[in-house]
């Protein structure tokens, strides 16, 4: 690397070429004040304070922020004329902020504050009055307060250069310039507050978070955010635990580099929900009564030991909001206490892609890119959903490498944010990325005149191949919802790539088979020759913050700990559907549901009504009261992930430590501690401490070596939606993503799931107009939801939140992986 | 103490109260031309103020949708776009008459009563600083130096420059554009019958 002398305060020290002075002082361990430097950004040079002297010949300071650092230059950063500049910048900056720090919410947390008292210029305040402008309270969960704010254009400029959004803006000039809206309206934003974080004083604060207590008595814990599987690092400041008051990132924070979304920063009153659960409940005399959580666990142990010793099935369905220790030790406890295969993590999105997908067509349920990989990558493939609605990180992370010049190919049913940044933008049909990536393979092929060597090394590629031809563009490009030309483009810039990640999205609601698409996303790297390149992979983005963890648990019925094949001579057991099939024919004596709520928030087509009337015994453990605890035996109740120490593993592969940063209710246990209860009664004891550390570390592990490439012939092409109906794309909508969401005053605030967007054409097509209560109605079942019209959306699809407790469009539901069409009307 | 930005506040104020939702609908023409523009001038956001000065100079201000419709086009937010508005004093979102005033108040003309020539104005056609006529014939602004203090008082009218004003002379030049304008539309009619 090449590097430059310069000198800094009278010592020679040599800095990497291409730094600012900013940056390369910084480098030597010599901070500069400043209120408008965010590493993140570009340079702006807006506060001044960060001026240091010139002592090479050129007379007069330099903002240190914007100005490169060169061979040969002298500064010196701590000379009369420098602080003395500052203090009088800092009296500019003061000349218009309403000073109230006796009362002000961050006073002991304000760097204007820290400034004033390190340089002083409040003692002699310049002549002029404070510009009034009213607090902004217009806006959701966002307080402006204009007479704070100093200018900085932090927030402006997070909000355009890392989220993308540009919702404000710095308009006006001199003592008129401020920041706010257009036309001054309530923020329209996606709320992930990363302006309130950057905010240097109080102009932007975050109401439900305001407290008296001072900052310096403030705890903060810093932990992995457990709503999504970003595994975003995030600080909760909090008064001893009790209730947040404060969830920020810095900016350092892997991998989120200081970014949080709406769930990760306001989403957390979910935990105070009157749903919340305190106390174990058990059914007596058919009404469900609270017991002590001895009483409790003996039911729970007696009524596994009967099933047992009667040798009724027994079957437990976790799910992947568990911690990876906590789901080990759950499928430990099936496998050996009650000696059952049938241990799986749900239906939770996100298993099938890592478990049938990745699993199936390279040997590990692994991702083989991780969201660092997108900061680098040549072209950037987006499959099944915008990333936006489900992954928001990952979402940043492409607005970012579309700027630096990462060519961004959407292939999803609505264009949202990043569609203005993308080189090319399909819009499918709901369902059909795979039917794409088939088609996009067939092209590619056959220009090629082939598959390339290392699907040719494959088993039945021959047959793999003439699956493929149904799926020429010519053909199949109606059943995709696109034109050929446009599947042709896609090839084109894929053929182009020197590197190529594939996103998977995965959440509940998104329609399509996400383990097909991840097997073809694998196939196109391998048809592309790309396929184990370093800086090229399939990320899977699971729906919970512990998808990849609880798969590398062993929590799935066709998997071991580490994601290994089960011991030889070992049957897999029911996955989660089976289970409920299994139940509903009363063939279940026992079922153990954790973190689920089958009758609440699972396709209605699994039949997860009879499969609780007729499981003999039913035990539900879950933080909250779900409409599945509400017709258990038994119900358990535990601590959410941010009331809990222990570790997940994000979509990135990447294992990363939770720690308790709230406190729970009532002194609740954690999911673990109760399974090692109920084994303990059952007399089985389960690892614990350095010895089930070891084990997690072990299944963690990366796989040594990959095995070869395993083939899956495509299927027949299904066909095309019929007419008239509107195809549905369900599932996550940005602030809300299941049941957690669902239950947070703070985000039922800024969306309302019971909503369907609609195409403007088919709005009018069917005389629906904005706010109507519409009829949607599918495979016998009805739903009936507030229209929206949204120029976004494309003609013949219409988009509406899954809704994770079972409301909204969800109920339509039979069979996730099928596109659904429905027939819409107004309400009659 | 008393404030050195009365102005400044009253301004800030009515700025921030003053601004209606405005009818989010653009003519054709307008569009016609926005998009006339960017096609001759292939490039991204870069384009942006010479763009607002095309449509300026047509519409004679920038009215909130047509910001919007800029801004949509050119692949950034409609706030970016108006900060870019705003910071510029050039540009104007209200509406400016067809003859825009500018009577300079720099030292030269200041020192020669360029307070007449204000004055002389309000009594012609009762227009104040920064007001409208009516008939949105006539604007008025004062400037800081056009930079013609041999001519002292100047003021502008449009893009011509008129000098060594007397109160007279301001009558007469107001009265003169006002007739012409009358003639202007009444030859207009004419055509059109």
């Amino acid at each position: 690397m090449d590097t430059v002398l310069i000198t800094v305060n009278g010592q020679p020290v040599e800095v990497p070429a291409g730094l600012t002075l900013l940056e390369a002082l910084r480098r030597q361990g010599v901070e500069l004040p400043t209120l408008c430097h965010d590493a993140r950004l570009t340079p702006y040079g807006g506060c001044r304070l960060c001026v240091v002297a010139r002592r090479d010949g050129r007379p007069g300071l330099v903002p240190a922020c914007s100005t490169p650092a060169l061979a040969g230059m002298k500064i010196d950063t701590e000379a009369p004329e420098v602080h003395e500049a500052r203090r009088r910048q800092l009296q500019l900056i003061l000349l218009n902020h309403r000073m109230e720090c006796p009362v002000c919410e961050r006073t002991g947390d304000c760097r204007l504050q820290d400034l004033v008292f390190e340089y002083g210029g409040d003692e002699d305040r310049l002549p002029f009055d404070l510009v009034r402008r009213p607090r902004d309270e217009s806006s959701p969960l966002i307080v402006r307060d204009p007479e704070k704010c100093i200018l900085c254009a932090k927030c402006v400029r997070l909000c355009d250069e890392a989220q993308g959004v540009a919702a404000i803006g710095v308009v006006g000039r001199g003592l008129e310039a401020r920041v706010t809206t257009w036309l001054d309206g309530p923020l329209e934003c996606e709320f992930c507050g990363q302006c309130v974080d950057a905010c240097p004083v109080a102009a932007l604060t975050i109401p439900s978070f305001a407290s008296a207590l001072p900052a310096w008595q403030r705890t903060a814990v810093t932990t992995t955010c457990s709503f999504c599987s970003c595994g975003c690092e995030l600080t909760v400041t909090s008064d001893g635990g009790e209730r947040p008051l404060g969830v920020g990132a810095t900016p350092d924070s892997v991998p989120n580099h200081g970014k949080l979304c709406a769930k990760g920063r306001f989403g957390w009153d979910a935990l105070r929900h009157p749903d919340r659960l305190t106390r174990p409940l058990v059914r007596r005399g058919g009404r469900l009564v609270e017991a002590s959580w001895d009483e409790a666990l003996a039911v729970v142990a007696a009524g596994f030991a009967a099933a047992r010793d009667r040798g009724e099935a027994i079957a437990a369905v976790g799910s992947t909001r568990l911690t990876t220790e906590d789901a080990y030790l759950l499928q430990r406890f099936v496998r050996e206490a009650l000696a059952s295969p049938h241990v799986s993590a749900g239906v939770d999105p996100g298993v099938e892609a890592l478990v049938a997908g990745m699993g199936e067509v390279l040997g590990a349920p692994r991702s083989t890119a991780t969201i660092a990989d997108l900061a680098a990558a040549g072209t950037i493939l987006v499959l099944r959903g915008d990333p936006g609605r489900t992954h928001p990180l990952v979402k940043t992370e492409l607005v970012t490498a579309a700027r630096r010049g990462a060519k961004l190919l959407l292939a999803h049913p609505s264009p949202a944010t990043l569609s203005p940044l993308a080189a090319q933008h399909l819009a499918i049909a709901p369902g059909r990325a795979e039917a794409l990536l088939l088609s996009a393979l067939e092209e590619i092929v056959r220009r090629r005149g082939g598959p390339g060597a290392t699907i040719e090394r494959a088993d039945g590629h021959e047959a793999w191949r003439l699956g493929l031809d149904p799926y020429r563009p010519a053909a199949a490009a109606a059943l995709v919802g696109v034109t050929p030309a446009a599947i042709g483009r896609l090839v084109d810039h894929l053929e182009a790539a020197d590197s190529l990640v594939i996103t998977v999205a995965t959440g509940r609601g998104i329609p399509g088979r996400e383990a097909g698409v991840a097997r073809r996303a694998v196939e196109l790297l391998a048809a592309l020759g790309l396929l184990g390149r370093p800086g090229s992979g399939v990320l899977v983005l699971g729906e919970k913050a512990n998808t990849q963890g609880v798969v590398l648990a062993g929590l799935d019925p066709r998997l071991g700990a580490g994601g290994r094949p089960l011991a030889p001579g070992s049957q897999p057991g029911w996955s989660a559907s089976e289970t409920l099939a299994r139940a509903a024919a009363g063939e279940v004596g026992a079922l153990y549901v954790l973190g689920q709520d089958p009758l609440g928030a699972w396709p209605a087509g699994i039949g997860a009504c009879r499969a609780v009337e007729n499981a003999r015994f039913v035990v539900v453990q879950d933080p909250f009261l779900t409409d599945t605890g509400r017709a258990a035996d038994v119900v358990l109740p535990v601590r959410c992930l941010v009331e809990r120490d222990g570790s997940v593993v994000g979509a990135d592969g990447v294992r990363r430590t939770i720690r308790q940063a709230l406190t729970p209710p009532a002194g609740l246990p954690g999911d673990g501690e109760v399974v090692r209860e109920i084994a303990a009664r059952l007399g089985h004891t389960l690892p614990a401490g350095a010895d089930l550390e070891a084990e997690i570390a072990r299944a963690c592990e990366p796989p040594r070596g990959t095995s070869g490439l395993r083939l899956t012939p495509p299927p027949a092409p299904g066909a095309p939606p019929a007419a008239g109906g509107v195809c549905l794309d369900l599932g996550p909508q940005l602030f809300h993503s299941g049941s957690t969401t669902l239950r947070s005053a703070a985000l039922l605030g800024l969306a309302a799931p019971e909503t369907v967007l609609l195409a403007p054409g088919d709005a009018q097509r069917l005389g629906i107009g904005r706010g109507d209560t519409v009829r949607l109605s599918a495979g016998g079942r009805e739903v009936l939801l507030r229209a929206e019209v949204d120029e976004t959306i494309p003609l013949g699809t219409a988009m509406a939140l899954w809704g994770g407790d079972g409301s909204g469009a969800g109920r339509l539901v039979s069979d996730p992986a099928r596109s659904l069409v429905a027939e819409i009307g107004r309400r009659s | 103490m008393s404030t050195g930005n009365e102005l400044a506040r009253d301004a800030a104020t009515v700025e921030t109260h003053a601004v209606d939702q405005p009818d989010d609908s653009v003519s054709p023409a307008t569009l016609a031309l926005i998009d006339a523009y960017l096609g001759d001038h292939p490039g991204g956001a870069e384009r942006l103020i010479p763009v607002l000065h095309r449509v300026q100079e047509e519409l004679g201000y920038l009215p909130h949708p047509v910001i919007k419709a800029i801004a949509e086009r050119l692949g950034i937010s409609p706030i970016q776009a108006y900060g870019v508005v705003s910071f510029y004093h050039f540009f104007t979102t209200v509406p400016r008459g067809r003859y825009q005033l500018k009577v300079c108040m720099g030292t030269a003309c200041f020192v020669r009563n360029a307070n007449s020539v204000l004055e002389s104005i309000r009594d012609t056609i009762g227009l104040e600083v920064g007001g409208v006529t009516k008939d949105r014939l006539f604007s008025l602004e004062q400037v800081r130096c056009l930079g013609a203090c041999g001519l002292a008082p100047a003021m502008m009218v449009n893009s011509e420059v008129h000098g060594h004003l007397t109160r007279t002379a301001v009558r007469k030049l107001l009265q003169g554009l006002r007739a012409k304008a009358r003639q202007k539309r009444a030859a207009g009619e004419a055509d059109g019958e």
